[in-house]
């Protein structure tokens, strides 16, 4: 069982999954560090020490202005979603084939399930290949991550970060094109 | 003693800095303060404060020295330091102005002029016009002759504003209106000027002192080449890029230029430097915030140089007096954010340790406790290492900044750290572009421990079990507290009793 956590700090968006080994271990698994381990130990209801990769760090909350100090570095934070996840992927081709009537139009992603969009992961001109995370959204409590169909390049956006989504809402717009 | 008492025009670290030149001369210092800056470390370390309703307020300032009766006023740098119509109305109530004449920051306000004088007295410049052009086909004219790319410039700016580079022509038909209006909208003069492009140079300046009886002399060269934004960030003394022989003659062409203008006080000659050639480019009438680097390597104490000149006395020390001795840099610390585009960052600091050891001078506005406000630039001290070769001078800036310790505010403190530890910083190949390019490096590796940071803050703000019945307020790292609403003579009293 892993949760996903994102946070937001000073407006930017930071997400990450953790995944309990035994009390107060956990393992991190992040875009960017990779898998690390930490230990979260609470010095007092506002204190606590985590040691992340052998590393301390000592972070004092300061909830009313969601600022933590960690070791003394003052890190605006705002823990917007901790989810518990399932693997659950939807590859929009098959799953809107499958749940719903409408004519599928090519270069459209649209929306398998209504839900919340968590954080999108490209932008517009991007390119994208097969099976590359488009975005992640929530639905009933479940992270799904929408994974693109072919590759190609991504000509719209029409959601964004924290917005709501109907069924078969249309999310992204990519055009399908041949890697070379 | 040249003068009984002296007003402190400014604010922060540079008012701390020439609180203690005057103290060291048994001159007794009025600072002036301002709503935001109550609990200022200057307002606490003057003999007397004064509140204002802002720093550049001429007339209350004035009023405050007369009515103090202060001999002389030191405006510091930035508000009013290089503002001739201040300096001309403190004369005229009688006071002695520690800076140049009016007439010299009036020269230095216009780089056209200085460029000019610069010219006269035989400096070398940057190729380019001596006159502002008004149209596009003249200025495509000269372009061409010059080569592009070249530079255009508002004659009343300073300081990287008002400059636009154009690579080629079609640039030039493009941006020569904008820059224009970009002028009269940030000086108030439109006129524009046109010099080549000078790529990656490297940006040496010239200390000199002289006094009101025709002796000039110089303190050496700084090197200012790191900068943001034309932002110095980190200054050394001297320039590893000068051999001697053109380190003397760039000091030489600086002095020249001082006597062909009769400038007097402390002032810096700026020099852009590229494969073995410098160029004029503008004169800073005013003390700089870099001085202390040279300070360090020469030994002379500017600022009360300074106060000496001002009180009509002869320079005390000849040319073959000055030499250099050793290696100085410095690191401006702001509070900023590194990570987010320099982004201010004031607050409280709720835990200040300052780096010491030999060779180590910090100079400083602000203390635990206190809480730097919004209002003013980001600069809360400045680190100065000594050492006796730049090697070692590097190796101890590398020490003093792990030891100094800022919390409760983001300071460039962790960027020092990135820049100390690169390669061509280390080997002195440096330019004014240097950080431009390292830059996105040094982020990109303070990057890590910031998610690192993240991680632990979400990890400690969720996974706690008991709920919160503290408060933050109660559980605060220890606080300074300078007892509110107590009024600012009684701060003076507060830090002779030692409280402090």
């Amino acid at each position: 069982m892993s949760r996903r956590i994102v946070a937001k700090c000073f407006n930017e968006e930071y997400s990450f999954t953790i995944e309990k080994h035994e009390e107060n271990r956990f393992l991190i698994s992040d875009e960017v560090l990779g898998k690390i381990d930490a230990e979260v130990k609470y010095l007092d209801e506002l204190r606590a020490e985590v040691v992340i990769d052998g590393k301390k760090y000592v972070v004092v909350i300061d909830e009313d202005k969601n600022i933590a100090y960690v070791n003394g570095v003052p890190t605006k934070i705002k823990v917007l979603e901790f989810l518990e996840t399932k693997a659950v992927n939807y590859e929009t081709t098959s799953s809107s084939q499958k749940n719903n009537n409408r004519e599928e139009v090519p270069g459209e992603i649209r929306a398998p399930l209504s839900g919340k969009i968590v954080s999108v992961k490209v932008s517009v001109g991007e390119r994208v290949s097969k099976g590359e995370t488009l975005l992640i959204m929530e639905s009933m409590k479940m992270l799904n991550e929408i994974k693109s169909p072919y590759d190609g390049e991504v000509k719209g956006i029409f959601v964004k970060n924290g917005v709501s989504v109907k069924k078969n809402q249309l999310l992204l717009k990519i055009e399908p094109k041949n890697t070379s | 003693m040249p003068f009984d008492k002296i007003l402190i025009a400014n604010r922060g670290e540079i008012a701390v800095r020439i609180i203690r030149a005057a103290r060291e001369l048994g001159i007794k210092t009025v600072a002036i303060y301002t709503k935001d800056d109550v609990t200022a470390l200057h307002v606490i370390l003057s003999d007397e404060a004064y509140r204002i309703s802002s720093y550049i307020n001429m007339d209350e300032i004035i009023d405050v020295a007369l009515k103090t009766k202060a001999d002389a006023i030191h405006p510091g740098y930035g508000f009013l330091a290089e503002n001739p119509v201040f300096a001309s109305k403190v004369v005229k109530e009688g006071i002695v102005f520690i800076g140049p004449e009016p007439e010299a920051m009036v020269l230095a306000g216009n780089k056209l002029e200085s460029k000019k004088s610069a010219i006269k007295a035989d400096v070398p410049v940057i190729p380019g016009t001596l006159k502002t052009i008004s149209n596009v086909k003249e200025a495509e004219k000269i372009a061409e002759e010059l080569g592009y790319p070249v530079l255009l410039k508002a004659v009343g700016g300073g300081g990287g504003i008002g400059m636009r580079i154009v690579r080629n022509r079609e640039e030039l038909q493009k941006y020569f209106r904008l820059a224009q209006q970009e002028a009269y909208e940030a000086f108030a003069i439109p006129d524009i000027y046109i010099e080549k492009y000078i790529d990656k140079p490297r940006h040496i300046e010239v200390q000199i002192l002289a006094d009101n009886y025709g002796n000039v002399i110089h303190l050496f060269e700084r090197e200012c080449s790191i900068q943001r934004r034309f932002q110095k960030l980190l200054e050394e003394a001297p320039s590893k890029a000068l051999m001697w022989d053109e380190r003397l003659e760039i000091a030489n062409d600086a002095i020249r230029l001082a006597e062909k203008i009769g400038y007097t006080n402390a002032g810096t000659v700026e020099f852009l430097y590229k494969n073995g050639k410098h160029y004029f480019i503008e004169i800073n009438a005013r003390l700089q915030v870099e001085h202390g680097v040279t300070e360090m390597v020469t030994g002379v104490d500017i600022v009360k140089a300074q106060i000496r000149i001002a009180a009509d006395k002869p320079l005390n020390l000849g040319q073959g007096q000055i030499s250099i001795k050793g290696w100085a840099i410095e690191v401006r610390i702001n509070a900023e954010d590194p990570l987010r585009n320099f982004a201010p960052s004031p607050g409280k600091i709720i835990k200040y340790h300052e780096p010491g050891g030999f060779g180590v001078r910090v100079d400083s506005g602000v203390y635990e406790g206190y809480t730097i406000p919004q209002a003013f630039n980001p600069l809360i001290s400045k680190l100065i290492v000594w050492g006796e070769n730049r090697g070692e001078a590097i190796e101890r800036l590398r020490r003093a900044l792990t030891e100094y310790i800022v919390e409760g505010v983001r300071t460039t403190i962790p960027l020092y750290k990135k820049i100390v530890e690169d390669k061509d910083f280390i080997e002195g190949n440096i330019h004014t572009k240097y950080l431009d390019e390292k830059l996105p490096r040094f982020i990109s590796e303070l990057g890590i421990e910031e998610r690192k940071r993240i991680i632990a803050a979400s990890l400690a703000f969720k996974m706690r079990k008991t709920k919160v019945k503290k408060r933050f307020s109660q559980i605060r790292y220890e606080e300074y507290k300078i007892p509110r609403n107590l009024n600012v003579w009684k701060l003076s009293t507060l830090y002779n009793n030692n409280v402090y």
